[in-house]
């Protein structure tokens, strides 16, 4: 399979909301690539010289070349359409759901009828989100991850696929090979012939790096959990449609219920940059207690490491956290993962953190695994 | 800030920073312009769509388009979507209209 397979629980452009979106997804490539590297060129040239003949130095730190930067009307304007993408982004791919939300509610009904669905969903309503996720739009999703109107609510998750989707397509990050295909990958070059046969998916959002574990492991027992409901209703009649059995749960990562020693393998996909510390350090020790004699723990994220970055990249990268709903993105490029692993239990020796490649190079991301 | 068509039942969306303090005019046309700048392409790519649909089945003779007048009931619908289009387009300035209007009771 691929990334961001057809499946039945898309909602279906009509000829102008498809164009809406191509459009959007370029312009957000233009402004958040192209135009951001101008930002660079203007601090060169004339903003941090400016700024040097007031302060009597050159801006040094992050912060100094944010005070010059955010005084500049180009960087102003330049915020301002980046910022605006992102919302024309919401605005567009919630059209097409709110259009097709009747059509969608049958086949999510069709999908999930217990006569028919290989896998499950189990809901919590006493699940504590942590901080962040349960008081910040992320990535300015409208209503964010937990947003749920009610029985049978599927959007939050249908607005993070479809966000996602356009995101990553306008990014050009590859469609071949989807993350959790490359985490198999990864394991099976790591750790030849291990074949997992209990797998937990953390933090699995719209369930899109779950499915792929049922289809390479199709002996194993795949469950996949997250505190958004939506989110995993969502997860959950997307992997019926996709055919494949997973059971999904609405629980916390960082204490998930589950007995000690009763996985093989605990994945989580994109989930470490939207913790903070504390949440990352629980969810690690949870894989610890989670995992049998043996068993593989692995966290895959984006490839942001601060120690790898001049002082104007962290500012740059700091828009994000500031503006974009990533209340978390310095907290996890600036942590020790492998430390964080070693204080969750694992032996240094059976740690490894690195970067994996996309099959196709289109992508480099970042992995954090450890063996217990 | 906007709101646009089929996303009534959306959450209020936070206002979004002030990247130009001193110049809240600039600040939102800015914001108008992008909202202007997707519909001018969505339009855009439904005449290229519509040209080579015709061209591909030999339909469309040249002055086609230039000799067209339409009747009231295309004139009728083309107002209607005129008045669609500049909501959307402004849908940023009508949101907060919206939201003064429920202050006031």
């Amino acid at each position: 399979m691929a990334r961001n397979p057809d499946h039945a629980m898309q909602a279906r452009p009509t000829h102008d909301e498809r164009a809406r979106q191509a459009f959007i997804g370029a312009y957000k490539l233009h402004v958040g690539r192209t135009l951001r590297r101008a930002n660079r060129a203007f601090f060169d040239a004339d903003t941090a010289p400016a700024w040097a003949a007031r302060h009597g130095h050159a801006p040094r730190s992050a912060a100094e070349i944010g005070d010059a930067m955010q005084a500049d009307p180009r960087w102003q304007l330049w915020s301002i359409l980046q910022r605006r993408g992102q919302e024309l982004m919401w605005d567009a791919v919630s059209e097409t759901l709110a259009r097709e939300e009747p059509r969608l509610r049958a086949v999510h009904a069709r999908l999930t009828d217990p006569a028919h669905r290989r896998g499950s969903l189990e809901l919590d309503p006493s699940v504590a989100a942590p901080p962040g996720i349960r008081d910040t739009e992320i990535h300015l999703q409208p209503g964010g991850y937990l947003r749920d109107r009610g029985p049978g609510d599927f959007l939050a998750g249908a607005l993070y696929e479809a966000g996602g989707a356009l995101y990553s397509r306008a990014q050009g990050v590859g469609t071949g090979e989807s993350k959790g295909e490359i985490i198999v990958r990864f394991l099976a070059n790591r750790y030849p012939g291990f074949t997992p046969r209990k797998i937990l998916d953390l933090a699995c959002s719209a369930g899109a790096s779950s499915t792929p574990y049922a289809e390479a492991f199709p002996q194993a027992e795949v469950r996949a959990i997250d505190v958004g409901a939506g989110l995993l209703r969502y997860a959950h009649a997307r992997a019926e449609a996709l055919g494949l059995a997973v059971h999904f749960h609405q629980r916390d990562a960082a204490a998930t219920g589950f007995p000690d020693g009763s996985f093989d393998l605990v994945v989580s996909h994109n989930a470490l940059h939207e913790m903070s510390r504390e949440t990352a350090a629980a969810m690690l020790a949870e894989c610890h207690r989670l995992l049998r004699p043996g068993g593989v723990c692995v966290h895959q994220d984006v490839p942001l490491r601060y120690d790898q970055l001049d002082e104007y990249s962290k500012f740059d990268y700091g828009w994000d956290e500031r503006y974009n709903g990533e209340p978390f993105w310095s907290t996890y490029a600036t942590a020790d993962l492998a430390a964080m692993l070693e204080g969750a239990g694992f032996a240094r020796d059976r740690i490894y953190v690195g970067l994996t490649d996309q099959s196709d190079r289109s992508f480099r991301w970042y992995v954090a695994c450890a063996r217990k | 800030m906007s709101n646009s068509p089929g996303n009534a039942d959306r959450p209020a969306r936070a206002a979004p920073p002030a990247f130009a303090p001193a110049e809240p005019v600039a600040e939102r046309l800015t914001a108008l312009f992008a909202a202007l700048a997707t519909e001018f392409a969505v339009l855009h790519e439904r005449v290229d769509t519509l040209e080579r649909v015709l061209a591909s089945h030999g339909a469309m003779p040249p002055d086609a388009i230039e000799s067209y007048v339409p009747d009231a009931a295309a004139e009728a619908a083309r107002q209607a979507w005129r008045q669609q289009f500049l909501e959307r387009v402004f849908a940023e300035l009508q949101a907060e209209a919206q939201a003064a209007a429920r202050r006031g009771g």
